[in-house]
C-alpha cells in the first residue's frame, strides 16, 4: 500500500526531438557520415538519461500536508506541503506538487460525491536527500461545506525537461468551511427580549455550592464555613474559600429546518435561502457562545438530521459549526420529526427558536399532532419563535457586513410575514440572543 | 526574473555556437560574425530593454520571404550544394526568431533551429575544431534545456509573491503558490550542475563507445577530410606531396639507450642518426624514392658480429611502432644476445628488418638490442661507413638515375639540376676534386648559402608542371628535409656520384635521468649517403674512422638546415607550440579515427584489440608477461606514468563499485529472504513478538525499517503513513502503542500483561487483514481503476 509507482509521460516536444534523432541516425547510416553518427549519439544519450533520472527523482518521495481544520468562507486558507526526501544520496529538483481540493457533496440518495473545486500547484525547487522541503499555497473558499484535500501529485521534468514523471501520493485530509457569519441586529435582540416579557423566570435555582468551580480566594467575614477549602487552607495556613460560577442564563433550543420544496431545491433562490438560514443560525450560535452561559441545543431538521447540546462555549461552537457546515437541504417534511425527537428530551423551559426557509405553521395540528399532544412539547412550542429567512422582516434582523457579503449570489428579497412568534406567554429570563 | 535572463543569455550563446558551427562547414567567417551581432543586439534590444520586437505577422511574412529566397537559390545555383542553401535559410530564420518577443514557442523554435544548424554542419566535412566547438555546443544546449524547462515549470505555477498580491475569491483560481523570490534560482545549485555535468560526461562517453562499436558496412571512408594533411613521420616511401601543411606528430616511436660494454650509459655527442630505410631508386615520373631490394637478399643476421669489441656500444631499443618492419639503428649494427631471432639484414643498405611474425602479432611494442660501432670514443657519430659490399652495375645504374645509363637530354628539369650543381662546384673550384670533396661542397651549399629555409609549410604556389626538385631549387627554396635530401641526391647523381636517400630519425628528447632518447614522429628525418671509393675516403679520412673494407664507403650528408622547432627538446618548447602540436595531432586522430573510420579501420583499431584483450584474459602467458612487466616497472620506477595512474584509478573505482554492488545485493537478498522473519529475539516475550510481527507486517507492505531508525522513529513514521489512508486510519496509533510497550519491556524490564498482549494481538491481526486486502486490491487492479476508485471514495 505504501509503494507508489511513478508514471512517466512524454511531452509533445520530446516526440519531435526523438523524431529528429531518428532522422539523424538514419541519415548517418545511409549517407555514411561519421559526424552525424556522433551527433545522433550526443542527442540520444541525454534522452535515455533523462528517462532514467526522472523515475529515480520521484522514487520514495513523500509528501505531507499541514493546515487548519476549519475556515470561514473567504477566509485565507493556508496549506503547507512538506516534501520529504528520505533517500540517502539522490536529490530532486524542480518538483511541482499539485493538490486537489474537492467538495464533498451528497446526492439526493445521500451518497457521497466529490466535485473538483481547485487544483493548486506549488513549486519546490530543490529537495536535498534526507531533508524536508516545504512550500505553501493560499487561497479562499466561498461555499461552506466539507472539502477533501488530496490526493497529491508530485511531478518533475528534471533534469532536461524531456520527460515528465508523475507520482500520486494518497495523502488525504479534510477541511471544513463553516457557514458565513453575519450580524444580528438590535431589533432581533429586542424582539427576543420582548418575547420574554411576561414569561416566568427561567433562572435556575442553584444551591450555594452548585455551579461551575471558578477559583479560590481568601476567607472574608460573612463567608459560609461550607465554602472553606480545607486542604488548601492547611497548605497556606490561612482560610481559603471556593468560588463558584452560577448559571443565570436562559437555555435555548434552535431548530434549523432545511426541508425545502422541490422548486426551492432546484433553484438558485432556494439554495440562497438555505444558506441564509444556515448563516443566521451560525451567527446566533456564535453570538451566544461568544458571550457564554446557558445551555444551547442545535438540531438540524434536514438531510443530516444532527444535533448537539452543551454549555455555550467555543467547543460547542466548533461542534455546531461542523454540523452547520455539513447541513444541506432536502425535500420533504422533517420539522415534525425533529420537534418530536428534540423537544421531549429537554426542559420545557428552554426557549425554542425554529429557523426555516419558508413560513412555519406550528398550529398545523395535523402535521404536529404528536407534539401538540404532549404537554411538555406543547408548552415549548407555544413559546417558540419561528423565523422565516425569506420574510421581509428578516432583513431587518440579520445582515452581512461588507467584508463577508456574498460575491456570487445575493439573497433574494425575503417575502413578508416571514417571522412569526407563536408564544404569547411571558417569560422572564436573563438570557438573550 | 533571473532565470529568464539566464535563459535569454544562454539562448543567445546557443545561436552563436550553432551559426559558428555552420560557418565552419561553409568555411566562412561572415555567418559567425553576423550571428554574434544578431544575438547580442536582439538580447539587448528585445530581451533586456524590450524596446523593439517583431510582430508575429511580420515575422511570419519574413519567414516566408526567407523560404522563397532559399527556393530561388536552389533553382539558380544548381552547382552549389543544397545543404548550403538550407544552412543560409536556417540562419535567416534564426535571425527573425531572435528579434521576436520570447515565449515558449520561440524558445523551442530557436532550440530546434540551432539543432538543425548543427546537423547540417555535421553533414559537411569539418576539422577537429568542429569537435571541440560541438562539445561546447552540447554543454550550452544541455544548460539551455534545463533553464528552459525550469522557466516553464515556474511559470506554470500560479503564484503569490510574498503576500504582495491579495487573494481574490474567484473560485478555483483563487489558490496560488506562495513563492519566495529566489525559489527558481534555488534549482541552480551545485548539485544540479553536477547532475548536468554527469549527463554531459555520460553522453560523451556513451557516444564514443557507440561510435566505435557501431558496425560499419563499407570499407570506404565515411567522411573524408577537406584537406590532405600529412604528418612528420617515418615513411618507407618518400613522395613529395602537392600543397598543404605537414603536421608535427608528437607520437612516441621508440626509446633508445646506449650502453657501454660495462653497462654504464654511453653519452652521445650531438644528435644520433637512427637509420631506417634506404630509398635506393628514383622514379622520374612518379617523383618517388623507394627501395628495390627483394626479400631474397636478406641474410641471417646472427653471424654478423662486431669486429672491434673495444669500441662496441650496445643499443637498447623499445620500439612502439611494431607495425613497421624496419628496425631503427645506428649503423654499422651487429648482432648481440638481445637481438631477436630471424632478423633480416641487407648488407648493401645497412637495413635491418623485423620478422613478419613479429609484425603480425600486432604487439604494442618490442624490445631489441644491437651492437654498434657507429660512435667514436668522444661520442661523436661517424659520418663515413665502410661498404660491406661493392656496388654492382644494376645498383650503380639506380644510384645514378635519371642520368644513367642514358642521360635524358630533353628533360629540362634534370638539365637545370645538373647545371646548378656544376655551377656550385665551379664556384668552389672543385670541378676536378674527388667525389668526397664535391659531395661535401654540395652539402655545404644547402647549409651555408643562406638561400634555403626549412619549413613544414609547403608552398601553395608551386608550379605543378615542374619537377618538384627543380621547383624547390629554382623557385621557392623552402621545404622540409625530404626536399633538401632529394635535391642533394639528384645533384650528386648529376655529377656522377652514386647517392641514395636514407630515412629514419634524427635526435630525440634525451632524458638525463634515464639516459635514454625518446624519439617521436616529429624527429623523423631524411638524409643522403654518397658512395666514395677507398682511395677518396683515405684522402679525406679523420682520426677515429672505421677501418676500410676495400669495398668503398658511404658518406653521410645532411643538407637540411638546422630548425629549432624540429630539433628542440619537446619538453622545452613553449606551451603554445606544444598546444599547436597537440591540436595538430588531434587533427590527425580526428581524420584517422573519426572522419575516416571505415570498416577496415574499425576492425583493426577496435575489434581486433578487443578480441586480443579478451583472448589474453585466458592466456597464461599473457598474464605472466603482464605480472613480469608490472614487476619490472616497479623495480625500475617506470610505473609512475599516466597510463598506470589511469589504470589504478579505474581499478579503485571498480573495487568501490563492486563492493557497493555486493553490499547492496546482499542487503536486498537479506530483505527478500528475511523479510518475513527478521530479528528473532526472545520469542517467548510477547512484546518482542508483537513488535517483530508489526515490523514484518509493515515490511511486507513496503515500509521497511531502516537500520538507523529507532523503534519510536519507525513507529511515528508508520503511524503517519497509516493515517494517510482512511482504511488504515483506525490503526494509526497501534505502532506507537507497540513501540511504547516494546521499549517498556526491553529497557524498563517490565512484563506485558496478558490481556494487554491479547488486545494488541487482536488489533494487529485486524490491521494485517486490512493491509493484506489493500495489497490484493493494488495487485489486482490497474492504476487507472485504482485512481478512479480513489476519486469516488
Amino acid at each position: 500500500m505504501f509503494l507508489r509507482k511513478c508514471r512517466v509521460s512524454i511531452p509533445s516536444e520530446t516526440w519531435w526531438y526523438i523524431g529528429i534523432v531518428i532522422v539523424v541516425i538514419v541519415g548517418a547510416v545511409i549517407r555514411e557520415i561519421n559526424l552525424l553518427l556522433i551527433l545522433s549519439g550526443l542527442m540520444l544519450v541525454p534522452i535515455l538519461l533523462s528517462r532514467l533520472m526522472v523515475g529515480s527523482m520521484l522514487h520514495r518521495l513523500r509528501c505531507e500536508r499541514r493546515h487548519s481544520k476549519s475556515f470561514r468562507p473567504n477566509e485565507l486558507i493556508s496549506v503547507e506541503l512538506a516534501l520529504v526526501n528520505p533517500r540517502r544520496r539522490l536529490d530532486s529538483w524542480a518538483l511541482v506538487v499539485q493538490d486537489q481540493i474537492q467538495k464533498i457533496e451528497r446526492n439526493r440518495d445521500g451518497s457521497k460525491l466529490l466535485s473538483q473545486e481547485a487544483a493548486p500547484r506549488v513549486f519546490i525547487p530543490f529537495s536535498r536527500h534526507g531533508s524536508t522541503q516545504t512550500a505553501k499555497y493560499e487561497g479562499a473558499l466561498q461555499q461552506r461545506g466539507r472539502y477533501q484535500l488530496g490526493p497529491l501529485q508530485i511531478s518533475t521534468r528534471a533534469p532536461l525537461g524531456l520527460f515528465r514523471g508523475t507520482m500520486t501520493v494518497n495523502t488525504l485530509s479534510e477541511l471544513l468551511v463553516t457557514p458565513r457569519i453575519g450580524i444580528v441586529s438590535t431589533q432581533w435582540k429586542e424582539f427576543v427580549k420582548a418575547e420574554r416579557i411576561g414569561q416566568r423566570s427561567n433562572r435556575k435555582n442553584h444551591g450555594q455550592l452548585e455551579g461551575d468551580f471558578f477559583g479560590l480566594r481568601d476567607w472574608r467575614n460573612g463567608d459560609s464555613r461550607r465554602w472553606i477549602h480545607w486542604r488548601s487552607s492547611a497548605k497556606r495556613n490561612e482560610l481559603v474559600v471556593r468560588q463558584f460560577e452560577q448559571s443565570r442564563n436562559q437555555d435555548f433550543v434552535i431548530i434549523l429546518d432545511l426541508s425545502v420544496t422541490p422548486e426551492q431545491f432546484s433553484t438558485e433562490q432556494g439554495r440562497a435561502a438555505v444558506e441564509l438560514a444556515v448563516s443566521f443560525v451560525a451567527t446566533v450560535i456564535s453570538d451566544h457562545c461568544r458571550r457564554g452561559g446557558g445551555q444551547l441545543t442545535l438540531a438540524v431538521a434536514g438531510g443530516t438530521d444532527q444535533s448537539v447540546r452543551g454549555t455555550a462555549s467555543n467547543a460547542l461552537l466548533q461542534e455546531a459549526m461542523e454540523i452547520l457546515a455539513d447541513a444541506h437541504a432536502t425535500t420533504g417534511e422533517h420539522l415534525a420529526t425533529a420537534i418530536d425527537r428534540h423537544l421531549g428530551r429537554f426542559s420545557s423551559d428552554d426557549r425554542v427558536i425554529i429557523v426555516g426557509t419558508r413560513p412555519i405553521q406550528l398550529r398545523d395540528s395535523a402535521r404536529l399532532s404528536e407534539a401538540w399532544a404532549d404537554v411538555q412539547k406543547r408548552r415549548a412550542l407555544s413559546s417558540a419563535i419561528c423565523v422565516d429567512v425569506t420574510s421581509d422582516q428578516f432583513a431587518a434582523w440579520f445582515s452581512f457586513d461588507e467584508e463577508t457579503r456574498w460575491t456570487r449570489s445575493a439573497p433574494s428579497e425575503p417575502p413578508a410575514n416571514a417571522v412569526s412568534a407563536v408564544g404569547t406567554q411571558s417569560v422572564r429570563s436573563e438570557g438573550s440572543l | 526574473m533571473k532565470i529568464q535572463r539566464y535563459l535569454q543569455i544562454v539562448m543567445a550563446l546557443l545561436v552563436i555556437l550553432g551559426t559558428w558551427l555552420l560557418g565552419m562547414g561553409q568555411q566562412s567567417l561572415l555567418y559567425p560574425l553576423a550571428a554574434v551581432v544578431i544575438a547580442v543586439t536582439s538580447l539587448i534590444v528585445v530581451d533586456f530593454l524590450q524596446v523593439f520586437s517583431l510582430s508575429r505577422r511580420l515575422s511570419a511574412g519574413l519567414s516566408i520571404v526567407a523560404c522563397c529566397v532559399l527556393l530561388v537559390q536552389m533553382i539558380q545555383n544548381k552547382e552549389q550544394s543544397h545543404l548550403l542553401n538550407v544552412a543560409n535559410a536556417l540562419i535567416l530564420l534564426e535571425a527573425i526568431l531572435c528579434f521576436q518577443s520570447k515565449n515558449d514557442r520561440i524558445y523551442w523554435e530557436l532550440l530546434a533551429l540551432t539543432l538543425l544548424q548543427v546537423i547540417v554542419a555535421a553533414a559537411l566535412n569539418l576539422g577537429v575544431i568542429f569537435g571541440f566547438v560541438l562539445l561546447v555546443y552540447v554543454v550550452v544546449a544541455i544548460l539551455a534545456l534545463a533553464l528552459f524547462y525550469i522557466h516553464r515549470e515556474v511559470r506554470s505555477v500560479q503564484e503569490i509573491r510574498n503576500g504582495t498580491d491579495s487573494v481574490t475569491a474567484n473560485g478555483s483560481d483563487s489558490f496560488r503558490w506562495v513563492r519566495n523570490e529566489d525559489a527558481p534560482m534555488q534549482v541552480m545549485n551545485r548539485s544540479f550542475f553536477g547532475r548536468l555535468a554527469t549527463i554531459f560526461g555520460v553522453s560523451i562517453l556513451a557516444t564514443v563507445l557507440m561510435f566505435f562499436a557501431f558496425p560499419r558496412y563499407s570499407s570506404t571512408v565515411w567522411q573524408r577530410p577537406d584537406e590532405q594533411i600529412s604528418t612528420v613521420g617515418f615513411s618507407e616511401e618518400v613522395k613529395l606531396e602537392d600543397i598543404g601543411q605537414i603536421l608535427e606528430s608528437p607520437e612516441e616511436v621508440m626509446r633508445v639507450e646506449f650502453l657501454q660494454p660495462d653497462g654504464r650509459p654511453f653519452m652521445v655527442s650531438g644528435e644520433p642518426y637512427f637509420r631506417g630505410a634506404v630509398l635506393w631508386a628514383y622514379n622520374h615520373h612518379v617523383h618517388s624514392w623507394r627501395q628495390q631490394t627483394s626479400s631474397n637478399s636478406a641474410e641471417v643476421f646472427r653471424n654478423h658480429r662486431s669486429p672491434d669489441i673495444s669500441r662496441t656500444i650496445r643499443q637498447k631499443t623499445k620500439l612502439f611502432s611494431v607495425s613497421r618492419k624496419v628496425m631503427f639503428h645506428t649503423s654499422p649494427a651487429y648482432w648481440n644476445q638481445g637481438t631477436p631471432d630471424k632478423v633480416k639484414y641487407h648488407a648493401e643498405q645497412f637495413e635491418l628488418l623485423l620478422d613478419e611474425n613479429i609484425i603480425d602479432s600486432q604487439r604494442d611494442f618490442i624490445r631489441y638490442e644491437l651492437d654498434t660501432t657507429a660512435f667514436q670514443s668522444t661520442g661523436r657519430q661517424l659520418d663515413v661507413l665502410p661498404a660491406e659490399r661493392g656496388i654492382g652495375n644494376s645498383a650503380l645504374q639506380s644510384l645514378l638515375s635519371p642520368w644513367a645509363p642514358a642521360r635524358t637530354e630533353d628533360d629540362v628539369d634534370s638539365q637545370f639540376i645538373q647545371e646548378m650543381a656544376t655551377q656550385i662546384l665551379a664556384a668552389e673550384q672543385l670541378q676536378n676534386a674527388d667525389a668526397f670533396q664535391r659531395a661535401k661542397a654540395l652539402e655545404q651549399h644547402f647549409l651555408n648559402s643562406g638561400l634555403y629555409t626549412y619549413s613544414l609549410e609547403r608552398a601553395k604556389t608551386r608550379n605543378r608542371s615542374v619537377n618538384p626538385m627543380a621547383d624547390f631549387l629554382q623557385n621557392h627554396r623552402t621545404g622540409h628535409c625530404q626536399f633538401f635530401a632529394g635535391a642533394l641526391a639528384l645533384m650528386l647523381r648529376s655529377q656522377g656520384i652514386p647517392a641514395r636517400l636514407v630515412v629514419g630519425y634524427k635526435g630525440g628528447e634525451f632524458n638525463p635521468v634515464g639516459s635514454y632518447y625518446v624519439v617521436r614522429q616529429l624527429h623523423a628525418h631524411a638524409w643522403v649517403e654518397a658512395y666514395v671509393s677507398d682511395n677518396e675516403w683515405a684522402a679525406n679520412a679523420k682520426p677515429g674512422d672505421l677501418a676500410r673494407s676495400g669495398n668503398g664507403a658511404w658518406l653521410r650528408l645532411d643538407p637540411t638546415p638546422y630548425d629549432e622547432t624540429v630539433d628542440a627538446d619537446f619538453s622545452r618548447v613553449p606551451w603554445y607550440t606544444r598546444a599547436k602540436q597537440a591540436i595538430d595531432y588531434c587533427q590527425v586522430l580526428w581524420d584517422d579515427y573519426v572522419l575516416g573510420l571505415n570498416s577496415t579501420r574499425q576492425r583493426q583499431a577496435v575489434y581486433l584489440p578487443i578480441l586480443r584483450a579478451f583472448y589474453n584474459l585466458f592466456s597464461r602467458e599473457a598474464w605472466s608477461d603482464w605480472f613480469a612487466k608490472i614487476g619490472h616497472s616497479l623495480m625500475t620506477g617506470e610505473w609512475i606514468t599516466w597510463p598506470t595512474g589511469l589504470f589504478l584509478a579505474l581499478f579503485g573505482m571498480s573495487v568501490f563499485l563492486f563492493r557497493k554492488l555486493i553490499y547492496e545485493s546482499a542487503q536486498s537478498l537479506k530483505r527478500r529472504l528475511l523479510g518475513g522473519r527478521r530479528r528473532k529475539r526472545n520469542r517467548s516475550e510477547p512484546a518482542f513478538v508483537l513488535w517483530d510481527d508489526l515490523e514484518n507486517l509493515l515490511a511486507r507492505s513496503g515500509l521497511d525499517r531502516r537500520p538507523e531508525q529507532t523503534s519510536c522513529e519507525f513507529a511515528s513514521l508508520a503511524s503517519a503513513r497509516l493515517s494517510e489512508n482512511p482504511d488504515t486510519f483506525p490503526f494509526a496509533q497501534l505502532p506507537l502503542q507497540l513501540a511504547d510497550v516494546f521499549n517498556r519491556v526491553r529497557f524498563g524490564l517490565r512484563t506485558l500483561a496478558a490481556h494487554e498482549a491479547t488486545a494488541m494481538q487482536t488489533e494487529l491481526a485486524k490491521m494485517s487483514a486490512v493491509l493484506q486486502k489493500k495489497r490484493w486490491d493494488q495487485n489486482g487492479k490497474s492504476d487507472a481503476a485504482a485512481e478512479t476508485e480513489a476519486r469516488l471514495v
